[in-house]
């Protein structure tokens, strides 16, 4: 066992040439494939545009998110009657620039949702592949438990979670993660059974490759495609969760900017200043479907059904 | 020819399955020598793919070897740990099969593929430093040797295609690369041929006998083919329903075949020279789980006797290592009178 840990590892660290040219061959043909598709090269560059908001957050915007000025208590839009361009998007209750904060809301949203994603991903694909590759009691266990946790409404599930374990980014992490893997797992077990059937993985064994080696290293990079897709599909998901649990007061917890919150503390104000709770609610409604549009692109670019060579 | 390379000795594998148990493998004796080229021919479903199988113990579970050795360089393989069977797949015996395009993986491109088995069984030596500076370089080298050897043109270019870009008959090259890249002592061949077109067939049949020639591997071919068996192979040997009913050189079963099964085989080829008629062999290969007593061949045996029915029929010898297992056999009468003599019965 020890030696063939060892090989496996040999391989998976002389690999990386392969790994990193094949990276560098799969996304220029990808951009390539891109361009054609007009709308998810579009969703695209708005998540992009999104990414590069939130990690130049402080660098582009004149006001602080968390401390407010009360002169400029629900100063209006800049185009509405008696708005500045001070205010772009007007500010809230606490006289704090909206945009500001809709900027550095970003960076609560998107870490949410890669956190989530990429620990769903990895948890979830790992179990997947081992129970969709050794089957047994493993799988068993393993399935019966992500039924277990299908039969629950995510967000209900959730918010019984954070009202457990109380609010705060990780805890929030923690009960997205807690049912998220189980998609990656029903996805990656299905797909391991289908491949491990195939010829190409007894001829592996043929040629002496152990066990570890044919999941990590021969089936593994054949199901990555459709990891892929579903990891940004999901994305969205999670973020909109995330807002509902902010929105609900068991997400990240004011004065940090997060989209949720924000639309939830401009509700009182809705008719008097309705740019409060508008434009928070713009900036999810834009980036999930961004990256929903994106992902539909992927799966469409991706899918080998669909792909005609 | 020189020494013993593989010898299978009474090796059995079955298949336990919900209506009984299918004896794939039944009491299987072969030997293989160093450089020999042997066929195992028969139809479909006589147990030749699960013998080789058996051979690599790759038998698919529930499948297992019941009893039987498999002495290949004066060990059984039998006795082997995991870890050692792993060396000995891919190094000392290497696999071919039939569908070259669902073999190779369609992940990566079929260079990496080759250099995968040097590299899996340490065959770039080490490299130096955390990078292993120079590996890289070897790998690419050996593999262009390889790819150039077997008969792939402009290696360098094809290095980085995929195998859905690579014609059935590269593939096919392709894969006998992979095999070859650890310069084994045994090449299992598992119907190489018969995804592809003749000529291409014919290109494939001769690159292997190359290989048999400058490297000295020796192959075992299963093929339902005897035209090509009888072309290609030292030695045959005739399977059929788990069993092997003849086995001799290629002279002794193609030009004297003394089973009728081999006979029956050999008549219904289809012949350009001779206006004969084809003459199937009529019936069915017996189902596997509820087989016939005595020989199994005896329902679509033209000579069958109500002594075939009987005890089950041992191999005897006739003249030079030629081996039959049938009652009408000339070495059939000696075998009895002398198991009659040592004490044994049957």
């Amino acid at each position: 066992m020890e030696q063939a840990a060892q090989i496996t590892f040999q391989t998976w660290r002389y690999g990386w040439h392969i790994r990193l040219r094949l990276w560098g061959r799969n996304l220029r043909d990808f951009l390539a494939q891109l361009r054609r598709h007009p709308l998810p090269f579009l969703a695209g560059l708005i998540v992009i545009a999104y990414i590069l908001a939130a990690l130049l957050a402080p660098a582009i915007t004149a006001h602080s998110p968390i401390k407010g000025n009360l002169r400029a208590r629900f100063a209006p839009p800049a185009w509405e009657e008696g708005g500045s361009l001070t205010f772009p998007l007007g500010a809230d209750d606490q006289g704090r620039d909206l945009l500001t904060r809709i900027i550095f809301g970003a960076r609560v949203s998107l870490a949410v949702g890669l956190w989530s994603v990429g620990i769903s991903v990895v948890v979830g694909t790992a179990l997947g592949a081992l129970a969709g590759y050794y089957r047994g009691h493993l799988d068993r266990y393993l399935s019966r438990f992500a039924d277990l946790l299908m039969a629950f409404p995510f967000l209900i599930f959730a918010i019984g979670v954070m009202a457990f374990l109380g609010p705060g980014f990780t805890n929030l992490i923690l009960a997205l993660t807690f049912k998220g893997w189980v998609e990656f797992f029903r996805l990656a077990r299905g797909e391991m059974m289908a491949e491990k059937a195939k010829e190409y993985v007894e001829a592996a064994r043929v040629a002496g490759q152990h066990d570890l080696g044919i999941i990590v290293s021969e089936i593994l990079p054949n199901i990555t495609q459709s990891v892929f897709v579903l990891g940004t599909l999901r994305m969205g998901f999670f973020i909109v969760t995330e807002a509902s649990l902010s929105f609900l007061g068991l997400g990240i917890q004011p004065p940090t900017p997060a989209w949720g919150s924000m639309v939830a503390a401009g509700r009182d104000y809705l008719l008097t200043a309705w740019w409060v709770s508008t434009f928070p609610g713009v900036a999810i409604l834009l980036l999930v479907l961004a990256i929903n549009v994106f992902g539909e692109g992927l799966r469409d670019i991706l899918d080998p059904r669909l792909k005609i060579e | 020819m020189s020494d013993l390379l593989l010898r299978l000795q009474n090796l059995t594998t079955v298949f336990p399955t919900s209506r009984g148990t299918v004896t794939a493998v039944n009491d299987v004796n072969l030997t293989v020598r160093e450089g020999e080229i042997l066929g195992i021919v028969g139809e479909s479903g006589c147990g030749k793919s699960a013998t080789l199988l058996s051979i690599l113990r790759l038998v698919a579970r529930p499948g297992h070897i019941t009893t039987g050795e498999i002495i290949f360089r004066d060990r059984d393989l039998r006795a082997a740990s995991s870890a050692q069977m792993r060396t000995v797949r891919g190094k000392e015996i290497a696999m071919i099969f039939q569908d070259p395009l669902s073999t190779l993986n369609p992940a990566f491109p079929v260079g990496e593929q080759i250099g995968e088995s040097l590299r899996l069984h340490g065959m770039l030596g080490r490299g130096l430093g955390p990078f292993a500076w120079g590996r890289r370089g070897r790998e690419r080298r050996r593999v262009l040797e390889l790819m150039a050897e077997v008969g792939i043109p402009s290696p360098a270019h094809r290095y980085a295609a995929y195998p859905h870009q690579f014609s059935g008959g590269m593939q096919q090259r392709a894969l006998i690369a992979i095999g070859l890249a650890c310069e084994p002592r045994l090449l299992l061949a598992d119907e190489p041929t018969t995804a592809l077109d003749v000529t291409i067939q014919a290109q494939i049949l001769d690159l292997m006998r190359d290989i048999n020639r400058n490297r000295g591997t020796a192959i075992i071919l299963v093929t339902h083919d005897l035209g090509v068996a009888a072309e290609f192979c030292h030695t045959i040997a005739v399977m059929y329903a788990g069993r092997i009913v003849e086995r001799g050189t290629v002279d002794q079963v193609i030009c004297d075949p003394q089973h009728p099964y081999t006979q029956g085989l050999l008549a219904c080829r289809p012949r350009l020279d001779r206006h004969e008629p084809i003459r199937p062999i009529p019936g069915e290969v017996p189902d596997l789980i509820d087989m016939p007593p005595g020989c199994a061949f005896h329902t679509r045996c033209g000579f069958a006797r109500p002594e075939c029915l009987g005890a089950e029929i041992p191999m005897s010898m006739s003249g030079d290592a030629h081996y039959v297992r049938c009652i009408r056999h000339t070495g059939y009468e000696r075998h009895q009178a002398l198991a009659k003599r040592v004490g044994l019965t049957g």
